[in-house]
């Protein structure tokens, strides 16, 4: 084997998924093993048990080796949680180049400005995200060699709590392996699952987790927005087995079986039984109170992430709404997300060239992870001002952890 | 006696240990001692030495001699609590050996909201149960005694068996107009003092059906509870009606309770001499109904001549948290002899489910309950959102 290895690593909730793929010639990618075993000792993006998240971890690196037949060196780590938060921050500059046309240091001087917001010292940045240059008030992708006065940017900044994040780099580093960078998995998988006319027209793309639920907003083909809100699937679990006083299995059963977003008029009267097999401790339930237990707790999540964005941001930049992530395999959740945000919403997969069985969304963030370390391999050859991915994802930061 | 050399106690020692913290407490603590029930011992902490010179017949203890070189703590609490930590062995020295050591401090000015929270940790340490019972500030203070006092009364119960509060707004409420301000403060002191001799009093006199230290205890031990401590003072004529209002309206009633269900319940009842057995009888049967613990009441009953036509009527009830609540003793279960042969008995009636028992606070999270509580822009998301919005799902009848 010629390329070099790198795996993807997602310590989710749920379950720790681990992809491998093979660099070659720079620019190419193979998916050549995978693995996913289920989790523990994470909650909510943070490791709370490290001897058992470190195992799982383990567990599924070694499966993944065995499956791709291969050394996996080094990794890059998709990291959650409401840890994470950014800022937008814009910079303005005047432009110092000869008959007012826009040099490549005038860029660069802009963006160090966008880029150099202070922090706090517990905080970390772990993505400078660049939305469009604004030349004398006009979008521009790329402003070198146009005409204008002042020269603006905006960046998004992602930052996390260091500690939060330095966690879960302890948890791939006591397995031996290198983590090579980290990828916050909203941003890995909006890369992924939005294709690119709808990152230019714009779109939301919700990752609904088990644990928590990541979102990221484009507009006009770059992250404007990005956050995580601690709800995921678990919670909707939780909730059916307050309300319906079952247990917690029961619970993710009647979710899987009989649950939907929304409630229909037919709903109403309708029972379900709990086990179905109609012995003693089976019940019937009111299919309209399982799906407005739901309903509410979606319907909640989704205005969360629509306040967040700002209600009129969303009507006039989004063209429509994405769900993946295995949380978005409810039944009518499409229907709930088109009702709360008034764009029309679908259930978004991998792109076509992936291989089937990893079409599923529940891979796309490892997918994105892996996509994202491909792109830094090819970065080295490019001109830091010709440096535009396609995705508006970008800045590396790993050198503040190879230290 | 000075002030300086009364750390140790006299060789008859007493069980019960009052201790005032702070100038308003000594203030209670004197007059407990000229009017109040029982040998009892007393001990007075402070950082101002002329404070406690005004009260020669107790021993205390100046705290922070090195610190405030006996003056006051103006109005800085963690001047309090530098001063208490600075004496830790002369405070856990004097509180050592109690059966029950009952704290009064009124928070919000300085000292005794940095101190008390120590010393009450102090005397948790002892192994003795802990009693705290604390004034907090008026409103009109300012917004800076009520936030010292919300944290220091936070410590304070983390430290201590039980917590009774006295919210002096709830007293400036209830005064009139056109009353005097001095009575206002006079009244705060006047329940504080209600609430010792209260608490304390019946351990001391002589009853007909004595509640006695050991019943007290034993109502405190336990795991997580909750505690409700009422006092009221009424006339014999229609003493059960007025009694179970004034019970409700006693301002040291958790506040927002509207019924409580008492896992465990002492009731103590004092009576000039004419109170009559329908009457007694009446009342307690009223008192542990309000409760709701008919099985787990203790009542206690006694007579002090000096109360004339009056009864005064005590509330202890302790309300378990913890939701695997088991009773003391096991109810007993007449069981045909046949079926004891069988394996196991089948326990009848281990806990009796009431309506609310899904709605108290720990068990709202479900599976997130035991999780740290992490809200999200004030709210806590892990709770169910039916439940914050106020949802009602409707189940099937079976």
């Amino acid at each position: 084997m010629s390329g070099k290895i790198v795996a993807a690593i997602e310590i989710g909730s749920q379950d720790v998924k681990v992809l491998v793929g093979e660099i070659f010639e720079d620019s190419n990618l193979n998916i050549i093993g995978r693995s996913q075993v289920p989790s523990a000792g994470v909650a909510k993006g943070r490791v709370i048990n490290f001897r058992d998240a470190s195992d799982r971890v383990g567990e599924a690196l070694d499966l993944a080796e065995t499956s791709a037949g291969a050394n996996i060196e080094s990794a890059y780590l998709a990291v959650s949680g409401s840890h994470l938060e950014g800022i937008s921050h814009p910079a303005r500059t005047r432009v110092r180049g000869q008959d007012n046309r826009v040099t490549a240091a005038d860029v660069e001087r802009v963006n160090a400005e966008a880029k150099g917001k202070e922090i706090a010292p517990e905080r970390l940045y772990i993505h400078f995200i660049r939305n469009h240059y604004l030349l004398d008030g006009r979008y521009v992708e790329n402003p070198v060699g146009l005409e204008g006065e002042e020269l603006g940017v905006t960046y998004w900044l992602l930052h996390g709590n260091s500690r939060s994040v330095a966690e879960h780099i302890h948890v791939v580093n006591s397995q031996n392996i290198k983590v090579e960078d980290v990828i916050v998995s909203s941003v890995a998988s909006a890369c992924m699952v939005a294709s690119d006319e709808e990152k230019k027209s714009g779109c939301l793309v919700i990752d609904l987790g088990r644990g928590t639920t990541d979102y990221a907003f484009y507009h006009r083909g770059c992250i404007v927005r990005t956050g995580s809100i601690p709800v995921g699937g678990e919670h909707v679990t939780n909730d059916l087995s307050v309300g319906l006083r079952v247990v917690r299995e029961s619970a993710e059963d009647l979710k899987i079986r009989h649950g939907a977003a929304t409630v229909l008029e037919e709903d109403k009267g309708r029972t379900h039984h709990l086990y179905g097999d109609l012995k003693i401790g089976d019940k019937s339930l009111y299919a309209s109170s399982i799906n407005r237990v739901i309903e509410v707790r979606m319907e909640e999540l989704f205005e969360l992430i629509r306040d967040e964005c700002g209600a009129n941001e969303l009507k006039n930049g989004a063209v429509n709404t994405l769900l993946t992530g295995g949380g978005s395999r409810l039944t009518r959740c499409t229907e709930l997300a088109e009702r709360v945000f008034g764009v029309p919403a679908r259930f978004a997969e991998n792109p076509d060239w992936v291989a089937d069985e990893l079409r599923g969304a529940e891979y796309s963030t490892s997918l994105g992870v892996l996509h994202y370390a491909l792109q830094g391999q090819t970065d080295k050859r490019v001109t830091p001002v010709a440096r535009r991915k396609p995705e508006g994802v970008v800045k590396r930061f790993s050198r503040l952890f190879k230290a | 006696m000075t002030m300086s050399d009364q750390t140790e106690h006299s060789p008859t020692k007493s069980s019960v240990c009052l201790v005032g913290v702070g100038g308003g407490a000594l203030r209670v603590l004197d007059r407990y001692r000229r009017e109040g029930t029982g040998q009892v011992d007393f001990i007075g902490f402070d950082t101002d030495a002329r404070e406690l010179e005004r009260y020669p017949d107790f021993p205390s203890t100046r705290l922070g001699r090195s610190l405030l070189r006996g003056l006051g703590c103006g109005g800085d609490d963690e001047m309090g609590r530098l001063a208490a930590d600075s004496d830790r062995s002369q405070i856990s020295e004097a509180l050592v050996g109690y059966d029950l050591v009952v704290l009064v401090g009124c928070l919000g000015r300085g000292f005794a909201s940095g101190a008390l929270p120590a010393i009450t940790a102090l005397a948790g340490e002892t192994g003795s149960p802990t009693v705290a019972i604390v004034s907090s500030p008026f409103e009109f203070e300012g917004r800076r005694p009520a936030s010292v006092a919300k944290k220091a009364l936070g410590e304070i119960r983390r430290g201590a068996d039980c917590v009774i509060e006295l919210p002096n707004d709830l007293i400036f409420q209830e005064s009139g107009e056109s009353d005097r301000a001095d009575q206002l403060f006079e009244s705060s002191d006047e329940w504080i003092f209600r609430a010792v001799s209260a608490l304390v009093g019946p351990l001391y006199r002589r009853g007909h059906m004595g509640v006695d230290l050991a019943t007290f205890r034993n109502a405190l031990k336990g795991g997580e509870s909750r505690m409700h401590f009422s006092t009221c003072l009424v006339p014999l004529d229609g003493c059960v009606e007025e009694a179970a209002r004034e019970i409700y309206n006693c301002p040291f009633r958790s506040p927002g309770l509207e019924r409580v269900k008492a896992d465990r319940l002492i009731v103590s009842i004092g009576s000039g001499g004419g109170l009559s057995v329908a009457a007694f009888s009446e009342l307690s049967q009223a008192l542990t109904r309000l409760f709701d613990s008919g099985e787990s009441a203790v009542i206690g009953f006694w007579v002090d001549e000096s109360l004339g036509d009056q009864v005064e009527v005590t509330i202890f009830a302790r309300t378990d948290l913890s939701a695997n609540v088991r009773s003391r003793l096991p109810e007993k279960v007449t069981v045909h002899r046949s079926k004891l042969d069988q394996k196991s008995v089948r326990k009848t009636r281990d806990r009796i489910q009431t309506e609310f028992d899904t709605l108290l606070e720990h068990n709202e999270r479900g599976l997130f309950g035991r999780m740290n509580v992490e809200a999200y822009n004030g709210v806590d998301l892990d709770k169910p959102t039916f439940l914050r919005r106020g949802i009602k799902i409707s189940m099937p009848k079976s």
